[in-house]
């Protein structure tokens, strides 16, 4: 055993330098995302971040394995043709399987130990740039995101076993006078089986939660966790039953490239779909994402932090400390002159009694009270914009109109198991100064909808002139939309006693570093997978290439041959990408419905993504095509 | 016998060895000439600058009264699909296509209708002995039956030249000589031109001619039968 290991090390320097240098190349990416998971994870662990943002990074860290474990497989079985005959000629020396295996295992683990290794140096290099637009934004990391030294020990190892693994597993064509039978190439059907055990999960736990609220039980957690597990797994594992039926049907086709195509699929309907399984998992785990983003995005929340972003109005507040003194008019007017500020409105907002409802802090109210605000008609219209029935001779009642249409559905966040934080609070009611009387309600002020989303109401208006003794409890600012304003308004009020709280976007911030998050990974993911096609490819081409050279010296057009090969590569993926996309789909789809919430489904977004998955793999078939020369040598032809 | 192939002044250098250097070389319609020599003699070199694969150095090959080198890539390309066929050391099947398939893809190629072309390849094969494996792939026959498969690709489109590198080099003594009396008896019935590249003398005895070549020159020149 040892010996063959030996051996195995020895082949690992003599082997083709382009086969080892691919397996060095797969293992070095392999590790560098590994290890900036783990150096994120540690970072995040130290800061400030909620079990939410942790769940969440482990979420991405499962979604990135697996397209990374693809591609150490792709990597480690390279030009398995031309390895096979070896082992093949060494079992026919009778070299026992296990001797041989350790041999191509240790080549594997030669390789993969130096890739690990170029890895780790990556890792140092690249990480705290990779996630620092991330997690800065978001807030997520208390430190450079590096991975512990365990983690880079534990993880370098766990790459280089993983590749030397590999040799390990069954291989059919190795055995002395081994023969590619095609009959047997036709996939059973238990291969659809775990696809269809996760679909059945899924809709089951969608089913036993129903539109019961409150989080999900343990069954149905444990449900919507293996069923999307069997799911994501269960697509390339079901792939090559489809991809045969289309290997069946290429075959029928007039095109000679079609149906070389089709034979090719038909001949080897799991190899084929193995080099798009990354590229498959990265659809539909990014898919699945997209439909909890679209549910984060449909957040009243967000929108209306969104609109307050780009188009305005959006509203700074400035809270008195009681029995500090009032801003002076100097200050009120240094505020207002701030371009873009549309309005300063001192506020007077009072606890009311007389009405039902709870105080503010009382879950229990003691003594029914309300919200009263204190001042005139022209400080409500430069707040509240279009605000109809109000007088300055007159207590008022208020109201609301009625709800009719809008793009918001959820009023909450808590549906959602990742909760954005920071959620935008109405005004509260401030218990503090002196009581007045004010004289019973005379009418009624009907406020717009759009008023309770952006600063809140009040139960009661008191005309200024009922109560001039009032102090005034806070000054609102006014101001048009954007991050330009909102901090030359902070500037602005600096030095004036009270606490200032800017117009809040922690959620819409929060929601955009989600989505950052999952491009990112989708990025990582795909082009993890497209690496891994088209190292596969290259591989591919270059193994067939005597085959290829003499379809070329009996003539056959340079254009068949590659399309027959790109397709090869590009039907699994055409059969593949669109039921991802279904399973990444439902598996979203029932996250939310956990929630009890029934998510718009981000049609464009997923299309979009389809489409740069399909145009990205079409590129990288034909850059894996460069292998197929235009005029391949004569000496392939002929072995003296 | 009128000559189809010829090439003269053939020079092909490989660094500073001289594969091929100045060889003339003339087949007629229907003959069959064997190119002997040993390892390393410039046999296949030879056989690959005549069929348009490779491009002499210096000299000019002619394929009915036309030039080669005056051809582009694409027209030689064209020129071997349609009227040359070829038999290589190996076979070189494409494994994921049956035999029929296989046999039927020089037509394919050239625009026939599948249907009719895997009737004509079926016909060849039938010819050849091996009909029951048609629907067979590469890896469910045997080498001699695989071999056997390439002459009828080779045959099936009536090339009017059929080049043949050590088309029994994979085989057994048997095998050999059921592949050789195919080339021969299918290449006399179509009155084509047959080039054999081997070093085996038993399987120059098949053919109607020998030349020799040695170091990149030929020994025997080769003239044309009465």
């Amino acid at each position: 055993m040892i010996r063959a290991a030996q051996l195995g090390v020895r082949l690992a320097w003599r082997a083709k330098p382009s086969r080892s240098a691919l397996i060095v190349v797969g293992s070095a990416l392999a590790a560098t995302l590994l290890l900036t998971g783990a150096g994120a994870y540690s970072a995040m662990h130290a800061g400030p971040s909620t079990s939410d943002t942790q769940r969440l990074l482990l979420t991405v860290a499962i979604a990135l394995a697996a397209p990374i474990v693809v591609l150490l497989i792709t990597a480690a079985r390279l030009s398995a043709g031309s390895r096979d005959r070896r082992a093949a000629a060494l079992s026919r020396l009778g070299l026992a399987r296990l001797k041989v295996r350790s041999l191509a295992g240790a080549e594997n683990a030669v390789l993969a130990a130096l890739g690990s290794l170029i890895g780790v140096g990556l890792h140092l290099l690249v990480a705290a740039p990779l996630l620092d637009a991330l997690g800065r934004r978001a807030d997520w990391f208390a430190r450079e995101p590096v991975a512990p030294v365990s983690a880079t020990i534990g993880l370098t190892l766990g790459v280089v076993a993983a590749a030397a693994s590999v040799a390990y597993l069954p291989n059919r064509s190795a055995r002395p006078g081994a023969r590619t039978d095609v009959a047997s190439a036709r996939p059973r059907l238990w291969r659809l089986v775990p696809i269809s055990l996760g679909t059945i999960c899924l809709i089951t736990a969608t089913a036993l939660h129903g539109n019961r609220d409150g989080d999900p039980t343990s069954v149905e957690l444990a449900g919507f966790l293996g069923g999307a597990a069997l799911a994501i797994l269960g697509l390339p594992i079901a792939l090559p039953v489809a991809v045969r039926v289309l290997g069946d049907m290429a075959t029928r086709a007039q095109a000679p490239s079609i149906a070389i195509a089709g034979r090719g699929l038909q001949s080897e309907p799991a190899s084929t779909t193995r080099l798009v399984a990354a590229v498959l998992a990265a659809l539909t785990v990014v898919t699945g994402a997209l439909c909890v983003l679209q549910a984060f995005w449909d957040l009243n929340g967000v929108q209306r932090q969104l609109l307050a972003d780009t188009v305005g109005p959006q509203f700074g507040r400035l809270e008195l400390v009681p029995g500090a003194p009032s801003p002076t008019e100097a200050e009120i007017d240094r505020v207002a002159a701030v371009p873009g500020v549309s309005a300063v409105v001192a506020r007077v907002n009072y606890v009311v009694e007389g009405r039902t409802g709870a105080c503010a802090g009382e879950t229990e109210p003691a003594d029914p009270c309300g919200s009263a605000f204190v001042g005139t008609c022209a400080d409500l219209a430069a707040i509240y914009g279009a605000v109809t029935g109000c007088r300055d001779d007159a207590v008022l009642e208020t109201r609301v109109e009625e709800f009719e249409s809008g793009p918001s559905v959820w009023t909450s966040s808590d549906q959602l198991w990742l909760r954005p934080n920071g959620y935008a609070d109405p005004i509260q009611p401030e218990p503090v100064g002196p009581s007045v009387e004010i004289t019973p309600v005379a009418g009624q002020i009907v406020f717009p909808y759009e008023a309770t989303e952006t600063v809140g109401i009040f139960d009661v208006f008191v005309p200024r002139a009922f109560a001039p003794s009032l102090p005034i409890s806070g000054v609102t600012v006014v101001m048009d939309g954007g991050p330009v304003v909102r901090a030359a308004v902070e500037a602005a009020v600096e030095g004036i006693s009270g606490d200032y709280n800017s117009p809040n976007v922690s959620e819409l911030r929060r929601v955009e570093a989600y989505e950052a998050t999952t491009w990112s990974v989708a990025g990582i993911m795909l082009a993890t997978g497209l690496a891994g096609l088209a190292i596969a490819g290259a591989d591919r081409v270059t193994e067939r290439r005597r085959r290829l050279a003499s379809l070329w010296a009996v003539g056959a057009p340079s254009g068949v041959l590659r399309r027959s090969q790109m397709l090869q590569s590009l039907l699994p993926l055409a059969v593949g990408a669109p039921l991802a996309v279904v399973i990444g789909g439902l598996i979203g789809t029932a996250y939310l419905a956990l929630g009890g919430i029934v998510g718009r489904y981000p049609w464009s977004q997923t299309l979009v993504l389809l489409g740069i998955a399909l145009a990205a793999a079409v590129i990288t078939a034909v850059i894996s095509q460069v292998g197929l020369v235009r005029r391949p040598s004569p000496d392939l032809l002929h072995r003296e | 016998m009128d000559s189809v192939l010829c090439g003269r002044g053939l020079v092909r250098r490989f660094g500073e060895r001289a594969a091929l250097d100045g060889v003339d070389f003339e087949v007629g319609r229907g003959e069959v000439v064997a190119v002997m020599g040993p390892s390393g003699s410039g046999k296949s070199t030879l056989l690959m600058c005549l069929a348009g694969i490779d491009v002499p150095d210096d000299g000019v090959v002619e394929f009915d009264g036309k030039g080669l080198s005056t051809m582009n890539e694409r027209g030689r390309a064209e020129l071997r699909l349609r009227r040359f066929g070829f038999v290589f050391q190996f076979g070189e099947l494409v494994p994921e296509l049956t035999l029929a398939e296989n046999v039927s893809l020089p037509l394919w190629l050239t625009g026939t209708p599948r249907r009719r072309a895997t009737a004509l390849a079926r016909r060849m094969l039938e010819e050849l002995g091996i009909l029951e494996h048609a629907d067979h792939r590469t890896s469910e026959v045997s080498g001699g039956e695989a071999q056997r498969a390439a002459v009828a690709r080779a045959l099936v489109h009536r090339p009017e030249v059929v080049f043949a590198d050590e088309p029994t080099g994979a085989l057994d003594t048997a095998n050999g000589e059921l592949v050789l009396e195919a080339i021969v008896a299918a290449a006399a019935s179509r009155d084509a031109a047959v080039v054999i590249v081997t070093h085996e003398p038993r399987v120059a005895a098949f053919a109607q001619r020998e030349v020799t070549l040695r170091d990149g020159r030929l020994h025997e020149p080769a003239s044309l039968l009465p």
